[in-house]
């Protein structure tokens, strides 16, 4: 099985548009021709993927190298096409490495939960016995490292045993969450119980009817969130200053025949 | 031209690209395909590095166009006095890194382009 030739011609007679128009006027017919050849001495699908590869790869520099001599990507319709496609790389960036950093937040959390439903499996007393040690106070200097808490629910949402307690006894998030873990295996919310107190909670039922919620600060990773997006604004500023900069002297630049 | 009465060493150094284009027109004219073909023998080329590359070289006054093909398709292409100097001072440079190299006890090995 080959990639067909027409497909082939097709593709690249529609990239060498990204050419100046000069450049194009002159060479398209020739260019297709040698990829029509080129195709011709090829047999397999391998060297036609081989083929397709390397035509990427030289229009792509090709297209950077014509337009830089002849200064045709300063033209208004490049420099918005530019622009916009960068502003959406950076949404792109942005968005991807927020989901990636609650992901990896919530690693940990959900280990400790799935330990406790298997813990619960096989010895459920043992289990609230585990978290009726020292406690860790929520509203304290925890919030600022990366520590995982547990909290144990019996099946009214009401807390058994945990890890943590929120003022002085064990943190009562919404019920909100036992409802939906009644119907669903495993849950992942934020939840603020107060002005600057934001934990990432992982929600898991227990085969006994009850509920167990890990939790980690948020405080880090949206610190390191908010780093990351203010950088991601420096760069946009500079684009679309560099972009303005172009616009400007494009239309200021006195048109020739 | 300014560029033709430039001296040839004022080209240099060529890059790839280019040497192999006027290599690959050192014995004649011939059109884009067949310069591409041979040119691959040296480097990798693909059809945009090619005309542009063709394109800087006629407007350095380096090759020629000298017609085109029936179907009117292909361009034939062939080396000015220009180029042909160029090649040979390119050459020379390169002969001369090659003595160099080899003064140094440095060993050629097989390379693919």
């Amino acid at each position: 099985m080959r990639i067909p030739e027409s497909l082939f011609l097709r593709a690249y007679s529609a990239a060498t548009h990204l050419y100046p128009d000069q450049f194009r006027w002159r060479y398209h017919a020739q260019m297709l021709d040698a990829v029509h050849r080129t195709y011709a001495e090829h047999s397999t699908l391998t060297d036609d993927l081989g083929l397709a590869t390397s035509l990427i790869t030289d229009t792509a520099r090709g297209v950077v190298r014509e337009h830089t001599r002849t200064g045709t990507y300063t033209r208004p319709g490049y420099i918005l096409a530019f622009a916009l496609a960068f502003t959406a790389l950076q949404l792109a960036a942005a968005v991807s490495y927020q989901q990636y950093l609650r992901y990896a937040i919530d690693c940990h959390p959900t280990m400790m939960g799935n330990e406790v439903v298997e813990e619960t499996k096989a010895q459920p007393a043992n289990t609230v016995h585990r978290f009726n040690g020292p406690r860790t106070e929520l509203a304290s200097d925890w919030l600022k490292g990366d520590d995982s808490f547990t909290v144990i629910y019996n099946e009214r949402g009401e807390p058994v045993a945990g890890d943590i307690t929120l003022h002085g006894s064990l943190p009562h998030p919404p019920i909100g969450i036992f409802e939906y873990l009644s119907t669903h295996k495993i849950d992942r919310v934020t939840w603020q119980p107060e002005p600057r107190i934001r934990v990432a909670l992982v929600g898991q039922r227990l085969p006994n009817g009850g509920f167990v919620l890990s939790g980690r600060s948020l405080l880090l990773i949206e610190a390191q969130a908010a780093r990351f997006h203010n950088l991601m604004l420096v760069l946009w500023i500079f684009m679309m200053a560099t972009a303005i900069t172009l616009l400007t002297g494009t239309r200021l630049r006195p048109q020739t025949a | 031209m300014a560029a033709q009465t430039a001296p040839p060493e004022s080209h240099l150094p060529l890059t790839p690209a280019v040497f192999a284009i006027l290599l690959a027109l050192a014995d004649g004219e011939k059109h884009g395909y067949a310069i591409m073909q041979e040119a691959r023998q040296h480097t990798a080329m693909g059809p945009g590095t090619l005309y542009g590359s063709l394109d800087r070289l006629l407007l350095s006054g380096l090759i020629a166009e000298t017609g085109l093909s029936e179907d009117e398709r292909r361009r034939f292409y062939q080396l000015t006095n220009l180029g042909t100097q160029v090649l040979s001072a390119e050459t020379k440079r390169l002969e001369q890194s090659v003595l160099r190299a080899r003064g140094k006890g440095v060993v050629p090995v097989e390379a693919r382009a």
